[in-house]
């Protein structure tokens, strides 16, 4: 009897999980079996449905290797440069007066959807932008320089560096607002001066949140579409873009499929790889 | 109105770990008892058993004449006094105060009568349309006090309700928390780790360790005739010794200890020989200054290492043979450190106690 | 003495000019690209604003004028607005009972749960439309604001619970207690404390969601069209198909009026540690 009663309350706590989790679970199935069983060449749309093997041999091409290193370079580059900024940026925030105000004004950018923001910063860093007529006006460069579309994907990662530097940023701070203050005091009580605080506490203490920000941007910014498709180069382009052209320009569903497991697979084993090594890092220090 | 309660061969274990191993004990109607011991003896399991947040493993719970182990928490009409207080910080006190009224659908007409009396218990008056995080720790302390007898519990629980306030107010509101029961008239069980909190305000103390009762009797018989080493050690303070004790006639006894041969005069104790313990309590430790007569007491003969002066009392650390102990003397006494000192103890004065 | 006062004259100076100068800087890091943005909505066609003018030579309000009458914006305002309002409200309804769940109940895998509930964030979002559209497009739903309400709603959940498992988290368990204590039922448990107790994160829950399904481009943009046009996927239409930087300009404020109007009064619901909780450990 009470065996039983306790039964029944477990199983009603996962019933609980069904409407949240249960739905994301059904959508998340659906889509990639839909993606996995397509890479197969099943669910075909535009040609015969049948099981082969034929998509995944022709998928490793001199474009999709391109454009998978394009999308690892702007997301590597754009995550550390960010990372430059925004923790240093974290540390100064908090020692200055007037830090809620600083605050309210750096969340902006994190609600500026990425069309928008790629469009502000483009009228910004274009042929025509002010700052090619400052920098012409102070003589650093002669001719103005052409950003927009540049073939190595300056502004490509301009605009991600806009758009995360306040994501991570707000990251930052959390970590280093969340040190509490009676340890540092401990620390200086206990005669640690102000350089050893920050290498033996305050470091230690927002690492993790550090390593965590940097994979999150770096994921964010693999994944991009609209940023590269606006304002990054012609060729090569995201892997993202490669599989949508592929699916609606060239009406090549399963090697869309393909592209899209690659990605995954691409995403989930960095972000694997990335999370051992940082935990390495932690029990070294 | 006031309802006795009954736990029969409680049980409760968490993983491996046994909280509560077969507890038994009866409170009468309107008595107020304490559950005292160290931390994770079981004390607070033991309160959440009987206002039903959890369940036990074994074992019945009764209030009165009813079996209360299906009933859920809220259909027990205990009231609690946490710890943490648990005000709602969402609601005024008065809208805390009331809500037990509400829940017991208590006529809404009824409900300013009853908060504003039971807010006059607690000389809370005039601070009805107050948030909790407007109050001072005290003043949070009585509206969880108010909010709980408003509803008219048959039992009220208190979870060590005053460890979050300073000395002086915990004195003074333990005294209050007291009357409070009293002039309702309510069972009352009160959890706490404070020995000199569960003295003052109790009329049964039972004490508790490792999830089995230990002893449950009075506050005087708990401090005076201890039934255990642990209990002597826990309960106050206490010189405790390992000795050999030998019937002698009647209720004394010839007792061998590391303080030398002893006399005590013990009426309880139903062995006549074997190892046992020596209790002494300091404040039955008496100095014997040169001249002075010490008639039929035990004189212990040492050394002050440590003479400390508390304000009410003069607290000496001695060495009698190779073995410390401790005296609380009166404070006018003035004995330096290093002093050579008898003691005289009366036989009365000493328990032999079970280890 | 003298040097002692210039030294705590440079430290006073510092204390409020860095701050100041951070102001500034981020004032022109935000609000350079908006005020050129406001230019560029304003150019007159008929003066072209071309290299090396720093400021266009007249304004009018003429591309303003030729969107609202020319385009269906307001159609597009107004699908936004109601897709991110059902949005908003099936996130809610779909995240309560899980976050309680998982913030309340102590269920045994409760850690891989949470892990598992933010993969909709983490996945790459292009294929999940591309593929979740194909989907949704076997279910007759494609095109249709259903599939694209469905679609934004895998996003919402997470972010809705995200922020509700930890509110849920922090009700101190003796206020439950207490409550359970003098009489309180189940669904007055859940009324009149866990609800108030929840609602701040509720709010910041739901602010997150509307914005984030407001700015959703990816699912809109392959679920929902050509039926279904949000203000993103018509500013997609000005900016990745073809380059016209007045018009995208125009569409570009539209869209951010209403999400910075709503994250301005908001703001003071949305703690930081909402925030962290949102974004914090995706």
């Amino acid at each position: 009897m009470k065996t039983a009663r306790k039964k029944r309350k477990f199983e009603w706590g996962y019933l609980l999980l069904l409407p949240g989790l249960g739905y994301i679970l059904f959508f998340l199935a659906g889509a990639t079996g839909m993606m996995i069983a397509q890479s197969f060449g099943l669910f075909n749309y535009t040609a015969e449905s049948r099981f082969s093997l034929e998509y995944w041999r022709g998928i490793l091409n001199e474009t999709f290797v391109d454009d998978l290193l394009y999308s690892l370079k702007i997301a590597v580059c754009a995550s550390l440069l960010c990372i430059c900024i925004a923790y240093p940026l974290a540390l100064i925030i908090k020692k200055l007066p007037g830090e809620r105000t600083i605050l309210s004004l750096v969340k902006i950018p994190m609600f500026i959807p990425a069309l928008v923001a790629s469009l502000l910063i483009l009228n910004i860093i274009d042929y025509h932008g002010i700052l090619n007529i400052i920098l012409v006006r102070l003589q650093i460069i002669e001719e103005p320089l052409r950003l927009r579309n540049d073939s190595w994907g300056v502004a490509a990662l301009l605009i991600q560096a806009w758009k995360n530097i306040p994501f991570m940023l707000i990251i930052m701070y959390s970590a280093v607002e969340a040190v509490r203050r009676d340890v540092i005091d401990a620390a200086r009580n206990l005669g640690a001066g102000r350089l050893a605080v920050f290498t033996q506490i305050i470091v230690p203490l927002t690492l993790p949140s550090a390593l965590v920000s940097v994979i999150l941007v770096f994921i964010r910014v693999f994944n991009d579409y609209v940023i590269s498709k606006t304002a990054g180069p012609l060729y090569p382009n995201t892997i993202s873009n490669l599989m949508h052209v592929t699916a609606y320009l060239y009406n090549d569903w399963p090697s869309a499929a393909c592209i899209g497991c690659l990605m995954v697979i691409t995403a989930v084993s960095f972000v694997s790889a990335y999370t051992y090594l940082s935990k390495k890092l932690m029990q070294n220090l | 109105m006031a309802e006795g309660l009954s736990l029969k061969n409680i049980t409760k274990r968490f993983g491996n770990f046994t909280a509560l191993n077969h507890v038994s004990f009866d409170i009468k109607p309107g008595e107020f008892v304490t559950l005292l011991g160290p931390s994770g003896c079981g004390k607070t399991t033991l309160l959440r058993i009987i206002a039903g947040f959890l369940e036990p493993d074994e074992g019945e719970v009764w209030f009165g004449d009813q079996k209360m182990n299906d009933v859920p928490p809220h259909k027990r009409n205990t009231a609690m006094c946490f710890q943490s207080y648990a005000l709602f910080p969402h609601k005024t006190v008065y809208e805390n105060i009331r809500f037990g009224l509400r829940m017991r659908k208590v006529p809404a007409s009824q409900h300013r009568a009853l908060v504003e009396e039971a807010m006059a218990m607690v000389n809370l008056t005039g601070l009805e349309n107050r948030k909790p995080y407007e109050l001072s720790g005290g003043q949070q302390q009585r509206v969880a006090l108010a909010r709980s007898v408003v509803v008219r519990p048959n039992i009220l629980l208190f979870d060590e309700p005053l460890s979050n306030l300073d000395a002086k107010l915990r004195e003074k509101v333990r005294v209050e928390i007291r009357d409070l029961q009293r002039k309702l008239g309510i069972t009352a069980i009160y959890v706490t780790h404070d020995q000199s909190e569960a003295l003052a305000i109790s009329d049964t103390i039972i004490s508790m360790n490792q999830g089995a009762i230990i002893q449950k009797s009075d506050p005087r018989t708990i401090y005076d005739r201890p039934v255990s080493k642990f209990i002597a050690d826990f309960i106050g303070t206490a010189n405790l010794v390992p000795c050999t004790v030998t019937r002698q006639q009647g209720s004394l006894f010839q007792v061998q200890s590391p303080y030398g041969m002893l006399l005590a005069e013990d009426k309880d104790f139903p062995h006549d020989s074997g190892e046992y313990y020596l209790c002494i309590r300091p404040e039955d430790v008496r100095p014997v200054l040169d001249g002075e007569p010490a008639g039929e007491d035990n004189i212990l003969e040492g050394v002050v290492k440590n003479s400390i002066y508390m304000g009410n009392t003069l607290d000496l650390f001695a060495r009698v043979q190779t073995e410390p102990l401790r005296a609380s003397v009166w404070k006018d006494y003035h004995i330096e450190e290093g002093t050579r000192i008898r003691f005289a103890v009366p036989r009365s004065k000493i328990r032999i106690l079970e280890g | 003495m003298e040097k002692e006062f210039s030294a705590q004259l440079t430290r006073k100076l510092l204390r409020y000019l860095v701050p100041f100068a951070i102001i500034v800087i981020l004032i022109a890091w935000i609000g350079v690209p908006m005020a050129y943005c406001f230019l560029w909505s304003a150019v007159d066609p008929d003066y072209p604003w071309s290299y090396p003018d720093p400021l266009p030579q007249k304004l009018s309000l003429f591309h303003w004028r030729y969107i609202l009458e020319n385009t269906n914006i307001l159609g597009a305002v107004g699908s936004s607005f109601f897709i991110a309002g059902c949005t908003t409200i099936l996130s809610f309804l779909l995240a309560l009972p899980t976050s309680y769940a998982l913030g309340r109940r102590q269920l045994k895998g409760a850690g891989f749960f949470k892990t598992l509930m933010l993969l909709p964030l983490v996945l790459p979002g292009m294929a999940m439309a591309i593929f979740l559209g194909r989907m949704l497009m076997k279910m007759g739903l494609s095109g249709t604001y259903t599939g694209v309400i469905l679609a934004h709603t895998l996003m919402g959940v997470p972010y809705m619970m995200r922020i509700l498992v930890v509110s849920f988290e922090s009700v101190p368990q003796d206020l439950v207690d207490a409550a359970s204590n003098l009489g309180a039922t189940a669904f007055t448990r859940f009324a009149e404390v866990y609800f108030p107790m929840v609602l701040p994160g509720l709010v910041a829950g739901s602010i997150f969601t509307f914005i984030n399904s407001m700015e959703e481009f990816n699912l809109t943009f392959i679920i929902g069209l050509p039926t279904v046009k949000t203000i993103p996927t018509v500013l997609f239409s000005y900016l990745g198909e073809s380059f016209a930087r007045t018009r995208a300009s125009v569409v570009s404020l539209i869209l951010l009026i209403p999400n910075l109007t709503l994250l301005l009064i908001t703001e003071r619901f949305i703690k930081t540690e909402y925030m962290g909780a949102a974004l914090g450990k995706m």
